[in-house]
């Protein structure tokens, strides 16, 4: 039966099609009584229909395998390069260049993050920080300001507001020059890959930092941990501990957007000194020759 | 809202899961059987689904999204299972000693191993498109326009590449039984 069939009535005739209808149209009663009919009207229903969420759920675990991720087609910012260190030198110029190029007033528009340092260097017209490339323990090479956002974990009642912080400091952090965020399908299937290790991970997704958050919620307030860990070693370079209202995430955001921004280019132009909370910004930070770690 | 308001909405809530998860319970733990192989385990796994059922927060009264939930989250306790054996298959003959006798034996998971290797095997099947369509939506749990937005195509394409995944993986899963 071709996958793409409708009854005369518009129905799916298939558990795919079912699920795909549902899931296109959540809101839908009408749709959901008839699903449940469909489903009730033969065992060999309900069977396809547990072999379809088998497969989501499957498929969703094997999102981190390597035979899958290396056959799946890769965005040239994720694009991880394994090459020798006169390669890599080669690419760390050409980031340096092209950073010296950036247009900095496009830039500027989406600058949310709250860090005064920041803005007010950015905003002087100050150029970005150096970027360096970080050769990782897998003989992975990856851009210093690289990092990743891996799913931010929660409560049972907390799902819906650890995406959405998630989210928000990923928007955060995509508006910092120097700074390459990978977040969102690229770092999902990293909530379960807890077998993988920092350099494994920070190989897999290009990036030299790694974020990891918890929520938990308790009534009115939140707590939240967030850390960074450098992908290089595995060590938390930095790392933050909040009890919040809930109507105070955007604080949150911006603390963590704020830690983690620092500390990336800090250690990024700095080969890898972690900046403390009052080091200043932009301005200590302005670009040398790029950096190749050892 | 009072706190006795409290207490009679959560009544009522469990009152609601308790039906939806005895109305869908036979089928709920045959499926799980035939991941499980044991009747014991799958009856098990089974009871903690409804556990989470209980605690999780925000599921709508809807019997098509509690019976949806409930699937999900037994396939992922059953997976759970599978990859902890998994990973004690690769330790030493001593700590595998050690492991409980309550836990699935490595016969007892033979089904889920095949079931892996079966999606496996049709994900690395699907043609690119469809392939990062699928991934987008189940890894991600990206909305159809989303990903129709992030791979410049119609939302129609989107939902033709998410069903011909999920046929193909259906009729796989259907072969290999």
């Amino acid at each position: 039966m071709s996958a793409h069939e409708e009854r005369a009535d518009g129905d799916p005739v298939d558990a795919a099609g079912w699920r795909v209808a549902l899931d296109a149209a959540p809101d839908d009663a009408a749709l959901a009584e008839r699903f449940g009919a469909w489903l009730d009207a033969s065992p060999a229903h309900e069977r396809a229909m547990e072999r379809v969420e088998l497969a989501i759920e499957l498929a969703r675990h094997l999102a981190t395998d390597p035979e899958i991720t290396a056959a799946a087609a890769r965005p040239p910012r994720r694009r991880w390069i394994t090459l020798g260190l006169a390669a890599a030198a080669a690419i760390a110029v050409a980031v340096a260049t092209a950073v010296a190029i950036a247009p900095w007033a496009a830039r500027l528009v989406r600058l949310p993050i709250v860090q005064p340092e920041l803005r007010a260097a950015a905003m002087a017209g100050l150029p970005a920080p150096a970027n360096s490339v970080v050769v990782l323990p897998t003989g992975v090479v990856v851009d210093g300001g690289s990092v990743a956002l891996l799913p931010f974990a929660s409560g049972a009642d907390a799902d819906t507001l650890a995406m959405g912080l998630e989210a928000d400091v990923a928007a955060a952090l995509r508006g910092v020059p120097g700074l390459y965020v990978v977040s969102g399908v690229a770092t999902a299937p990293y909530a379960t890959a807890l077998d993988l290790s920092a350099a494994e991970v920070g190989s897999q997704l290009g990036a030299r930092g790694l974020v990891d958050a918890r929520i938990q919620r308790t009534g009115a307030r939140v707590h939240i941990t967030a850390e960074l860990r450098d992908a290089r070693s595995g060590t938390v370079v930095w790392q933050s501990d909040l009890d919040e209202p809930v109507d105070r995430l955007a604080h949150v955001r911006d603390v963590i957007a704020d830690g983690v921004a620092l500390t990336l280019l800090g250690s990024s132009a700095q080969a890898a000194t972690p900046l403390r909370a009052d080091a200043p910004a932009f301005a200590a930070n302005i670009p040398g020759p790029a950096l190749l770690d050892p | 809202m009072t706190s006795d308001s409290n207490d009679t909405e959560g009544a009522a809530r469990t009152r609601y899961v308790t039906q939806v998860f005895e109305h869908f319970r036979a089928p709920l733990t045959r499926y799980l059987k035939s991941l499980l192989a044991r009747r014991e385990d799958a009856e098990d796994v089974a009871q903690e689904t409804y556990l989470r059922l209980l605690g999780a927060g925000g599921l709508e009264r809807s019997d098509v999204r509690v019976r949806a939930y409930m699937f999900k989250v037994a396939t992922n306790l059953a997976y759970d299972r599978f990859r902890e054996r998994r990973v004690r298959k690769h330790d030493s003959d001593a700590v595998l000693e050690s492991v409980p006798d309550n836990a699935p034996s490595i016969e007892r998971i033979v089904t889920m191993e095949q079931s892996v290797a079966i999606v496996k095997r049709t994900l690395l099947e699907l043609a690119p498109r469809c392939r990062e369509v699928f991934l987008l939506r189940v890894a991600s749990e990206r909305s159809y326009e989303d990903i129709a937005e992030r791979l410049g195509v119609s939302k129609r394409t989107v939902e033709r590449e998410m069903q011909h995944a999920l046929d193909l993986c259906q009729r796989r899963l259907q072969e290999g039984e």
